[in-house]
């Protein structure tokens, strides 16, 4: 088998364009970015990964290689089994207001959060430490507080986000434009940029940087863009409502996967054949397996079935092609899978992001994404063998069929740099340390 | 005048390849690996061996890495002498994840396969091999970012200047053991491509950084006080350009008598900030249109005057390479083969000791700042 290499932080030139090697970013500047996609609120953990951490910030967060490390938090102490935390603030944070981060003021907003996924949890205050405490224990707290749904965020009258990341908000007009400006105090530097307009649903190739949906790689780009490509992180996968055993078997034989990559992705993405790609987990390979119609035939033909409705959203026209070929190859097998952009077919086509690249998280929260009751708690990342057995439960319950992992693309004008060393995560486009051409 | 605290190549090459900080070389994941399998198969039982490389570390160090495998197996009693009809097949992946290299052993047979993983951490690539006469010896790795570093007191004391602290090691037994810090206050955040400088004159320690200047001593205890501002500080003690300052929030420089800010400076040459090289006068010298933003000058080991060690985008986009220019007639003239490193430049200073500059790279594989001398020597 052929792997592909890390594909993350590389830029595909659609045409050569000059980097940032061997020069120093440039501070200033205005960069114009324009997404196909919309949201509504700036809550972040409703926003896309791009944006989340731009304005709020959490108080650890997960570094490249899965590791969880100081954000908000300078350090903590897991005490008493995992029921008390002991968590040291860093110092001099502000907010984008000027007020300074302190324990009583991330107390009351990081409660909230955390009370949405542990009802009895309590937070005591204290200077420059939270204690955070439970009757039981509280062994992934540290990937909650690493989760945009803990972000330390205040609202204003005059502001409707105040958070202590990079970029402030100056601007916000609902699912339109976003517009953000440097934080001059941000406490991990100041970002490169001045500031940044992001306009939401636009189809515009004009700005700075503009995403590439899968539905429109075959647009032509305008010359010497380049194109930013994120690692695979977002799971396309099909779930099943009681469809027999031996069809998910019979259909997970049928498809194939290389043409829907070679053909829909344009070899942006991958085949998926396990939940989490190879580059986080590095035993995705053992689950590989090349289409076999004719065992695909033997299956289906084991015992009638009624056509398969396969659903999709509806506004989502890469799912909808994706959709239509998985009836083809079914068909090939003898199977019946009739497309539709209704909700409720017995089969559903879904995209799944994964947030980070700390694969335990990412398996438990797809695990809940997908539906699937599986006990994922047991699985500790430091040691692969129990992450690939859960991993194993979930695919031999034949209820979710992996197709695609697909990576995130970003057009970039030859003014937009960055340097490739720069290691957050890398699902997403670190805005805070793009620079532009003066 | 900088007091040159003298550096022996010998010792420095000695010492801080233990300070580095090793990853395990994969050889040594044999040994526990056959542990692993051989606890999934009947001692004396035959084996056909499969090996598959689905990352791309060495290939040698693969091939030695299959070698030693076989032989740990073989310790453990099973039997891969290659009989037609071996009672299990056993299929070796070394693979990698988000965390580093992964070795995936599956056993199949008679029974379901059965699979053991064995997580490594990931070997550094190894150092950029030397041109021909540049010379790079790591001294210090360390994930934060090093802005610059100095070794003093008869080679036992590096002192390390990371953007808020300073921190000292002492030599003991061989290896560089922490032995004091001090932390800086600063008046402003830190710059996000943070930069700065120390300079030791005379017993009394400084350290310049944008918006804020440090002095204090190292010894007989490691202490800074800071203030807010920029003092100007000499670039190089031997070159006659004038003393430059930070600005504030930035990553760049300013001196009188130049025009525009800039990031580094050599030998009356500025590396604007408007990404060309430039005279005081801001008229750009011709043929550095190649070089980065990060230039320095050392005497040359094999002639007379000066030459320069530039930074420069690499072959691949994620690392830089180094490479030496004499200016001759205001015209670069090549030196040396260029370096490849195993990252983005992120400081090249004139060092303490004559002959050398102090490198840090942030190695685009681990994210760790490596830390290094630079020196030159003659060509074969």
């Amino acid at each position: 088998m052929r792997l592909r290499a890390w594909l993350w932080l590389a830029l595909s030139s659609v045409s050569a364009g000059s980097l940032a090697a061997g020069t120093r970013p440039h501070y200033g500047g205005i960069l114009t970015m324009d997404l196909t996609g919309t949201f509504s609120t700036l809550e972040p953990s409703e926003l896309p990964g791009l944006l989340s951490t731009l304005i709020g910030e959490t108080l650890v967060r997960i570094n490249s290689r899965g590791e969880f490390e100081p954000c908000l938090a300078a350090s903590w102490q897991r005490e008493a089994d995992g029921r008390r935390w002991r968590i040291s603030l860093r110092s001099n944070v502000k907010f984008h207001d000027g007020e300074l981060l302190n324990a009583v003021s991330a107390a009351p907003v990081l409660l909230a959060a955390l009370k949405r996924t542990y009802s009895d949890v309590a937070i005591t205050p204290g200077g420059t430490t939270l204690v955070i405490q439970s009757a039981s224990p509280l062994p992934d707290l540290l990937t909650e507080l690493a989760s945009p749904r803990t972000a330390i965020i205040r609202k204003s009258e005059s502001s409707p986000l105040i958070g202590t990341g990079p970029f402030r908000v100056t601007a916000w007009e609902p699912g339109r434009r976003l517009a953000l400006a440097a934080f001059e105090d941000y406490w991990g530097g100041r970002p490169f940029l001045d500031s940044a307009v992001i306009n939401l649903g636009s189809n515009r190739t004009s700005a700075d940087v503009f995403d590439v949906p899968f539905s429109s790689l075959r647009r032509i780009l305008p010359e010497a863009t380049r194109i930013w490509q994120s690692a695979p992180g977002e799971l396309l996968a099909l779930v099943a409502a009681d469809v027999p055993a031996f069809a998910m078997q019979a259909l997970a034989l049928a498809i194939d996967r290389s043409s829907i990559v070679n053909v829909l992705t344009q070899r942006r993405g991958e085949p998926a054949f396990g939940l989490l790609p190879q580059w986080l987990s590095g035993y995705e390979f053992l689950f590989q397996s090349a289409p076999d119609v004719t065992r695909a035939r033997q299956l289906a033909s084991q015992s009638k079935l009624n056509p398969l409705a396969l659903s999709y959203a509806g506004n989502d026209s890469f799912a909808r092609a994706v959709a239509e070929r998985i009836a083809l190859n079914a068909r090939d097998a003898g199977l019946t899978v009739q497309p539709s952009p209704n909700s409720g077919g017995s089969l559903r086509l879904v995209r799944l992001p994964l947030e980070s690249a700390d694969a335990a998280a990412d398996l438990v929260i797809l695990t809940r994404l997908l539906g699937l009751a599986e006990r994922t708690n047991t699985v500790d990342v430091s040691k692969p063998e129990t992450l690939y057995e859960a991993e194993k439960a979930l695919l031999d319950s034949n209820r979710v069929i992996p197709l695609l992992h697909l990576p995130q693309l970003y057009a970039l004008t030859p003014r937009v740099h960055f340097r490739e060393a720069d290691r957050g995560n890398p699902l997403i486009l670190h805005l805070e340390d793009l620079w532009v051409d003066p | 005048m900088f007091q040159m605290a003298r550096v022996g190549f010998a010792l420095l090459f000695g010492l801080t390849t233990l300070a580095r900080m090793e990853a395990q070389p994969m050889v040594e994941a044999a040994a526990p690996l056959a542990a692993r399998i051989s606890s999934l198969l009947p001692r004396r039982a035959t084996v056909s061996l499969e090996f598959q490389v689905l990352t791309p570390p060495a290939m040698v160090e693969s091939s030695r890495f299959r070698g030693a495998l076989e032989e740990e197996l073989r310790k453990t009693g099973l039997d891969l002498s290659g009989t037609t009809q071996p009672e299990s097949h056993l299929r070796v992946s070394v693979t990698e994840n988000a965390r580093g290299l992964l070795f995936v052993a599956e056993v199949s047979g008679k029974d379901p396969r059965q699979v053991v993983m064995l997580p490594w951490s990931r070997p550094l690539p190894s150092d950029a091999k030397p041109a021909l006469r540049l010379v790079l010896k790591p001294v210090w790795e360390q994930s934060e970012p090093v802005l610059d570093f100095m070794i003093l007191d008869s080679d036992s004391q590096l002192l390390i200047l990371s953007p808020t602290r300073v921190t000292s090691l002492h030599l003991t037994n061989g290896k560089w053991a922490p032995n004091g810090q001090a932390f800086l206050t600063l008046d402003r955040p830190v710059a996000r491509d943070p930069r700065g400088r120390l300079e030791f004159i005379a017993g009394a320690l400084r350290a310049f950084l944008p918006g804020t200047t440090c002095g204090g001593q190292f010894q007989p205890q490691l202490g800074l006080t800071c203030s807010p501002g920029n003092e100007p500080w000499p670039i190089n003690p031997q070159d006659p350009a004038p003393p430059v300052r930070w600005v504030s929030d930035s990553n760049v420089l300013e001196s009188a008598g130049v025009r525009g800010s800039f990031y580094n400076a050599a030998r009356d040459l500025f590396a604007s900030s408007n990404e060309s090289i430039q005279d005081r006068a801001g008229v750009t010298a011709p043929g550095t249109e190649s070089w980065g933003n990060d230039l320095a000058a050392v005497a040359n080991p094999c002639g007379s005057g000066n030459v320069l060690i530039v930074s420069m985008a690499g072959e691949n986009r994620a690392r830089d390479q180094v490479q030496v220019f004499e200016m001759i007639s205001g015209q670069p003239v090549v030196r040396s083969e260029a370096m490849a490193l195993p990252g983005a430049v992120t400081a090249l200073w004139p060092a303490e000791t004559p002959g050398q500059t102090t490198l840090v790279v942030r190695n685009s594989k681990t994210g760790n700042y490596e830390a290094s001398r630079l020196a030159l020597a003659c060509a074969e």
